[in-house]
């Protein structure tokens, strides 16, 4: 069932306009938040990606989360290949003044909807560093459910840290 | 026992037994059967690089003379800054069910860590691979949760159990 609050959070396309947004999403340590800030990287990859697809690929996409006219965040997504199958990784980024209000539960739940109407994957995935307590929240609020934890799979911030791992079926009663 | 297995690099006479591992459905087992795919993949990649990259590899696992099968690895990006080891291992019908698969994986795993920078091996099996999974927490890996669909096997898609080994372990 859709709540009051799923009016008017949408996805769209990335427009040129919005990869100074983007940018400053991931390049920007104190726009970026603990933790998703892993230093700097490839700083054209959003204008080079954009200039080759608009940001979407058999592979992989990215989308705007808009409330009107307001940019609130981007989500994103890529195959993971698992021979002779796939499922999709998800992930998601909030502009500071877009969190708390419930925002990354309604895209998580768009793009969800978005992925299994358009593609045969039977899963998706997202997950968390074990400390971000916030995204956990709002991916148990969109209906996906906590699969374990894997152990030290990247470097943040001068440490290894460990992974929440969610998922999403096809076959979930929906949320 | 752990004397005498070893593993050591594919010759061009050990390719048979890799495609047998992988293209008889006899020999797969339950488990490893996925249909026939890139048949001739094995012996392009050992033409090209006798299966070892940067990326990926195989080795032999054997006991003196006798192939018992043979163990892989391949890189993970976790993320543009790193990576970490997914490890699998086939063994063939008459290896199972002597720990030989729990010294295989303990000696790839001390390899690995000897030999690059990572800090975590991965492995994975289905959910009721239960042989495979004991083997593992023998070898001193921990498990981590079950992945739901994310495989697909015999018409079906396939839960599957997910383990580590970090370089901060214990030794197993």
């Amino acid at each position: 069932m859709m709540s009051a609050m799923d009016d008017g959070v949408a996805l769209r396309l990335v427009a040129e306009d919005d990869l100074p947004f983007l940018e400053r999403l991931t390049q920007d340590p104190d726009v970026a938040g603990e933790f998703a800030w892993l230093g700097w990287r490839d700083l054209s990859r959003f204008r080079a990606g954009w200039a080759d697809n608009k940001l979407i690929s058999d592979d992989s996409g990215v989308l705007m989360i808009a409330l009107g006219q307001e940019r609130l965040g981007y989500v994103s997504w890529h195959k993971f290949v698992i021979p002779p199958s796939y499922c999709w990784t998800m992930g998601i980024a909030l502009e500071p003044q877009a969190r708390g209000h419930g925002y990354g539960t309604q895209a998580h739940r768009l793009l969800a909807r978005y992925l299994f109407a358009h593609t045969t994957a039977h899963r998706i995935e997202a997950d968390t560093e074990a400390g971000n307590v916030a995204e956990q929240r709002a991916l148990e609020k969109a209906g996906f459910t906590k699969e374990g934890v894997l152990r030290g799979v990247f470097w943040r911030d001068g440490a290894w840290r460990d992974d929440v791992v969610y998922s999403l079926l096809r076959t979930d009663q929906p949320v | 026992m752990d004397d005498h297995l070893m593993l050591r690099l594919v010759a061009e006479d050990d390719l048979p037994i890799l495609e047998r591992l992988t293209q008889n459905p006899d020999m797969t087992g339950e488990f490893a059967w996925f249909g026939w795919y890139k048949l001739t993949r094995f012996r392009q990649w050992w033409a090209d690089n006798r299966l070892i990259s940067d990326d990926i590899g195989v080795l032999m696992v054997v006991k003196g003379e006798d192939r018992l099968g043979f163990v892989t690895w391949h890189k993970v990006p976790s993320t543009p800054a790193c990576y970490y080891w997914n490890i699998g291992i086939a063994l063939l019908p008459e290896a199972r069910g002597h720990g030989y698969g729990t010294q295989a994986q303990r000696l790839l795993a001390r390899y690995l860590f000897a030999h690059t920078t990572v800090h975590r091996i991965e492995a994975a099996t289905e959910v009721d691979n239960v042989a495979e999974q004991r083997a593992l927490e023998k070898a001193g890996f921990t498990r981590e949760g079950v992945l739901r669909g994310v495989g697909w096997r015999d018409g079906a898609h396939r839960d599957g159990v997910w383990y580590s080994m970090l370089r901060t372990d214990q030794p197993g």
